[in-house]
């Protein structure tokens, strides 16, 4: 610190400026570079940037160089890529906080400012949640370049357009949201793009929390946007119509409208032969059906109509139960609530451990429960089923939503039997009519109807039937397959 | 001119499926002893003959709207007869749609006392049906479409489980066709058209309707898809229920279903009516929905959403004081039922003509 | 909104305790009705329920009470048992035939139909025997006796031989007035439950006479309700022979054909019936391959001289659960209306023809 006091012929202003505003900033640094020919300054911000790229790029030019050099002549004589000259300070402050370096020149008042960003990165991998058999195995990562870099790779088009803005107003998270011009709906780019510019807040983490902002409705259990660390799943839902927000810092990529149809389908959907993918599409609905109601089912069940079983499994239920102290609701929930903590606790646990839970609760549960007469084992049966099905859906959100529905319509089944399970029905119904995402019907295609995209939604037929893109994104070009339909 | 009602119109299909969804309700579960009762088992003859008149009736409807292409009957009403008369047509309006209502909502919690949960006090359930029934009826048009749509494809499935009755049927019981002659059979049409009513929710429907063109072609569908339905099940009545052993029957439609044993799952009819629910959900709903914009109008609000808790609070606060007998609750329909058949059947022609002239009038000027 | 969920959601605190739960390890859930005759123009009712509990021994409770109706029974039957006595889930309803015979049953059962949570599909049984023989009736095989009847009487009638009359179909039969009601009636024979065949009742739902295993086939062919195939065995004097031989049959397709005339208030039905069958034993001193045409022949006189048996037996005795008025009926709506009520007369003085066509199919893997 002591060289800056002494030297006098820096440009004062700039420098006075960056201290004042780098002040108690300890990883901020300066580094000067003098030569018999020049004199330089360099800032940046260890950590962000690649000291390696600062000393091969910047400064072993200067050092080598055998002639006096402006900043102009350092703008073609570096070795940086990315480069640009300024005046301004608050530019030059927020590249700075960015991870670029400033270079200045003794006299000038010009600054230089080279794109040296560099940090720790995490190699590109297979996303976890979403981890696919056939599809490809790549998945997003915490910077916004590499994941369009990723997704540019799926989408060549020529019309493939990307709004850059910031987010947060402190954190000023770099997004980027993508859509294909002319296949997407403008009414839908600029309704997405209001409701971006809603968002008020200091700082944006993830992507999931711009979610909430940007939600139809957020009364909800239902997901109304897919977030997605996999760039082929997105690059699929852009060129259906739809419209993908990147953002840094965040493998999620959050795309919509998306509808409660497409939450149930998956990439490998496409990658498999459509009969069976169709049988795996069936089972999903079968699945998702079972995990809200299947235990109201049971608890409506044998506290009211035991005449709807038959014979033999009346018995049977009936002598399981016998031992059991409490009312079917209370077991239920107690099995429900045991379920969910189990879950939980597997979750973020290192594997080997979580395993051991595993292990250890499906005991508890399967076995000593049942024996200590805590609850019955048919209980037991429908409580781990209901489990299950609630993990065949692909989506994490969804499942995470349907899980939370299954309680209240547990409590309408033990107070109103069957009739309260159907009125629960009527609610998910009422509920999912009134749902939009982005403005478009979440039921579509169900609600409203559109037989033609019935060919992807309970079943899959084969990839050559399905000429249009779906009616949901309201896409301008209609047509995916060149020979008949759309337009 | 910016359409007034553009921002909720609604598909073909969903015109249709909201009429057969407000057409097909309690009727069907009483049906088959109704016109059996008349008529014998000539009496799916009498459901076609209904289904003839109900099909000009709802021609004439559309022929009536489609002189005000944007504006429901209740925005034509104040248009023909001004402010004061209109409101009057209005009140009349809503009364009539409250009333179709509370009996459809009461109906349906009656039978499920009978049927399910005797010992059920009946405002519990006034309660649990509100809130579905707040959730869609506050709604616009679009999203009444949406859920009779769903409605309509979750309840498709009950048909397959008919075909387990062809089991121990006799159709020779239909035969002849024509038992006592033609008398009976025209004297059930008064009992069948009943059934029928609703269509004349297109009253309302018309402005939203996407296509203008088809809605003749919709009510029409609609009539026949309510007319195939009500005549399954009628001939599936009839062949199986002997004609001796049809009328002793309040609901021979849940009787039939009481027979119904599979491996799996016995007792049907407590399954079936607990789905029918649903399809008796969205003949109620419409009417809600038309009663509580009819109160919003004439307080000249534009939102139907406090109309709405209004209606479904009233409903449930009556239940806690009022539970209808059996017979009381017989009048009422047969009350409603007439003065349905006068809105529905005549009120359209009626309307026809005084709509016609006075555009003629009009247009002479 | 969020407000009016949680109204919604809290409004279930006023209700608690008021939705008439009925736990299915709490109810006695009724398998058997069976019911007697008792003292004093009263009925003896007797109900077996199925025991849950694990510890406990016998897997079957039975009660016998005394009331003068069926509704009462259960009522005092409630009182006995340590759960709600519900008739949901019954399988067998037993009538013993002395009390068929003095009583018309039908009015009795009014509560089965008439409360919407009890089952119509219990098979109705006539029972030949005394109530108390069944409550000491517990073989350790047969934990449950409810069911051990429905399928002693379901077996029967797969094998054709007698009729598995539900409570909805005996009430269908009842009020037809073209039909008279039939079920499965058992008794004890040797210390074990046994299907006998087809008890009969008349219009006015009393007993009037029982058929045997062999006569309900021949009830179900007329009737025109049965299950392929029919195992029928028939012993046929052929001429020139003196010791009549047994031939057994399976019936794989028939075709019953009701022909209806009418005349002067009086009906002729013409009856033809087809069968195509196949031997499945013979004792015939002949060849039944080679002279396949005599077999036919003889086959159909005796199956023509064993329907025209059963049917005059059902004719005497005024009968007429067969159903041929629902072809009179179908045919001749006028005439028929016109004695309707009094059909089960009008069906006795009808003129009855049996015409049976019989095809061999297979004679088996012999060709003798």
């Amino acid at each position: 610190m002591k060289f800056f006091g002494k030297e006098r012929r820096i440009n004062r202003n700039l420098y006075q400026k960056l201290q004042e505003s780098f002040k108690d900033v300890s990883d901020f640094c300066i580094r000067e570079i003098t030569t018999d020919h020049n004199q330089f300054l360099l800032g940046y911000i260890t950590g962000l940037v690649d000291s390696k790229d600062v000393s091969e790029l910047i400064i072993k030019p200067i050092l080598e160089s055998k002639k006096q050099l402006s900043i102009e002549d350092m703008y073609s004589l570096t070795y940086v890529s990315n480069v640009r000259i300024t005046r301004d300070f608050e530019t030059i402050s927020t590249s700075l906080r960015r991870g670029k370096s400033v270079l200045f020149k003794e006299h000038g008042d010009e600054c230089l400012i080279l794109g040296t960003p560099g940090w720790k990165e995490r190699d590109i991998q297979e996303p976890q949640a979403e981890s696919t058999i056939r599809g490809s195995h790549q998945g997003f990562i915490e910077n916004i370049k590499t994941n369009i870099g990723m997704f540019r790779r799926y989408v060549p088009d020529p019309k493939l357009k990307m709004i850059d803005f910031h987010l947060g107003e402190r954190s000023q998270t770099k997004a980027s949201l993508v859509f294909i011009e002319d296949i997407a709906d403008e009414d839908l780019v600029k309704e997405m793009m209001k409701r971006l510019k809603r968002i008020e807040i200091d700082s944006i983490i993830n992507t999931g929390e711009i979610q909430d902002f940007i939600d139809d409705k957020t009364f909800t259990l239902f997901p109304q946007f897919l977030i997605t660390e996999r760039p082929d799943t997105t690059a699929a839902a852009v060129y259906q119509g739809r419209i993908a927000l990147f953002l840094d810092h965040s493998p999620g990529v959050l795309v919509g409208p998306y509808s409660f149809a497409s939450f149930l389908q998956s990439v490998d959907d496409y990658s498999i032969r459509w009969l069976p993918a169709s049988f795996i599409r069936f089972l999903r609905y079968v699945s998702f059906f079972t995990s809200i109601f299947l235990p109201s089912i049971y608890i409506a069940t044998i506290s009211y109509h035991y005449e709807l079983l038959p014979l033999d499994l009346t018995i049977s239920i009936g002598e399981s139960r016998e031992r059991v102290p409490v009312p079917p609701l209370l077991e239920a929930l107690f099995m429900e609530v045991v379920i969910e903590i189990l879950r939980e606790a597997g979750l973020r646990l290192p594997s080997p451990i979580s395993q051991t839970v595993g292990i250890v609760g499906g005991i508890v549960i399967g076995q000593a429960a049942v024996e200590a007469g805590i609850v019955s084992n048919i209980m037991v049966i429908v409580v781990a089923l209901t489990a299950i099905s609630s993990f065949i859906l692909p989506s994490q959100d969804m499942s995470n939503g349907i899980r939370l529905f299954r309680f209240p319509i547990m409590i309408l089944a033990a107070f109103y039997g069957l009739i309260g399970v159907v009125a629960g029905l009527m609610i998910v119904i009422a509920h999912l009519v009134s749902l939009e995402t982005l403005g478009t019907p979440y039921l579509n295609p169900l609600a409203p109807t559109r037989l033609k995209d019935w060919k992807d939604f309970v079943l899959r037929l084969p990839m050559g039937s399905m000429k249009t893109r779906p009616t949901q994104t309201r896409a301008n070009d209609k047509r995916r397959q060149p020979s008949k339909g759309g337009k | 001119m910016q359409r007034p009602y553009a921002f909720s119109e609604i598909t073909n299909f969903q015109f249709v499926v909201l009429i057969t969804g407000a057409q097909i309700g309690i009727g069907i579960l009483t049906l088959p002893a109704d016109v059996a009762e008349v008529a014998d088992t000539s009496g799916w003859i009498s459901v076609i003959i209904g289904w003839a008149l109900t099909a000009v009736a709802s021609i004439v409807i559309v022929k009536v709207m489609s002189y005000y292409p944007d504006s429901t009957i209740i925005d034509v009403f104040p248009k023909l007869f001004g402010k004061y008369i209109g409101g009057l047509f209005i009140i009349g309006w809503l009364l009539y749609a409250l009333f179709a209502a509370g009996l459809v909502f009461y109906t349906s919690i009656f039978l499920i006392q009978i049927w399910i949960l005797p010992h059920m006090p009946l405002y519990g359930l006034s309660i649990l049906f509100s809130f579905p029934g707040y959730l869609v009826a506050r709604h616009s048009v679009r999203v009444l479409g949406r859920y009779a749509e769903v409605v309509f494809f979750l309840t498709l499935w009950m048909f397959v489980f008919s075909f387990f009755l062809f089991e121990n049927i006799y159709p020779s019981y239909l035969l002849p066709i024509i038992k006592d002659g033609w008398i009976p059979i025209l004297q059930a049409t008064h009992t069948v058209v009943l059934s029928f009513i609703g269509f004349e929710i297109t009253f309302m429907l018309y402005p939203y309707l996407q296509d203008k063109t088809f809605a003749i072609k919709g009510v029409l569908i609609a009539n026949s898809l309510t007319l195939g339905f009500y005549l399954f099940i009628l001939f599936l009545c009839f062949i199986f229920f002997s004609p001796y052993e049809i009328t002793s029957y309040k609901w021979p439609t849940l009787n039939l279903l009481k027979v119904i044993e599979l491996p799996f799952i016995e007792r049907l009819e407590i399954l079936f009516l607990s789905f029918y629910l649903l399809t008796l959900s969205t003949t109620g709903i419409p009417y809600f929905y038309i009663a509580a914009v009819s109160l919003a109008k004439l307080f000249g609000k534009q939102e139907h959403k406090i109309p709405t808790i209004v209606l479904f609070s009233f409903m449930v606060i009556i239940s806690f004081f009022y539970s209808p007998a059996e017979k009381q609750l017989e009048q009422l329909i047969t009350f409603w039922g007439n003065s349905a058949i006068g809105i529905s059947y005549i009120f359209p022609v009626v309307l026809l003509v005084v709509v016609y002239i006075i555009h003629k009038v009009r247009k002479r000027k | 909104m969020k407000k009016l969920t949680v109204l919604f959601i809290l409004s279930f605190l006023f209700l608690n305790g008021c939705g008439g739960q009925l736990y299915l390890e709490k109810t006695t859930i009724a398998l058997m009705l069976g019911i007697g005759t008792g003292e004093e123009e009263r009925y003896r009712v007797l109900q077996t329920s199925p025991v849950f509990k694990e510890e406990a021994e016998k897997k079957t409770r039975t009660f016998t009470v005394e009331a003068s109706t069926l509704r009462e029974a259960r009522k005092k039957l409630d009182s006995k048992t340590d759960g709600n006595v519900v008739f949901g889930k019954m399988q067998v309803v037993l009538v013993t035939r002395d009390l068929l015979k003095n009583t018309d049953i039908y009015e009795q059962l009014d509560t089965l139909y008439r409360d919407p949570k009890n089952t119509v599909t219990a098979y109705m049984v006539c029972y030949n025997g005394d109530l108390s023989d069944l409550v000491n009736y517990n073989p350790p095989d047969i934990p449950r006796l409810a069911t051990h009847i429905k399928r002693l009487v379901s077996t029967t009638r797969e094998n054709e031989s007698t009729v598995a009359t539900t409570l909805e179909i005996f009430r269908r039969l009842y009020l037809d007035k073209v039909l008279t009601p039939f079920m499965a009636e058992i008794q004890f024979k040797d210390g074990d439950l046994k299907t006998m065949g087809i008890a009969l009742l008349n219009k006015d739902g009393r007993y009037v006479l029982s058929l045997n295993k062999h006569e309900s086939s021949l009830i179900l062919i007329l009737r025109d309700d049965i299950n392929y195939p029919v195992p029928l065995t028939l012993s046929i004097e052929s001429s020139g022979e003196q010791k009549p031989g047994n031939i057994s049959l399976d019936v794989i397709d028939l075709n019953r054909k009701v022909k209806t005339s009418h005349q002067d208030g009086s009906f002729s039905f013409d009856i033809q019936v087809k069968m195509d069958v196949n031997i499945t034993e013979s004792h015939l001193p002949f060849n039944t391959y080679k002279d396949k045409e005599k077999t036919e022949k003889l086959i159909q006189q005796k199956m023509e001289e064993k329907l025209t048996g059963v049917l005059n037996k059902l004719r005497e005795n005024e009968l007429t659960p067969l159903g041929f008025g629902l072809q009179a009926r179908a045919q001749h709506y006028k005439e028929f209306k016109k004695v309707e009520d009094r059909w089960q007369e009008v069906f006795k003085e009808a003129d009855i023809n049996i015409d049976v066509e019989v095809e061999v199919q297979n004679n088996g893997t012999l060709s003798y």
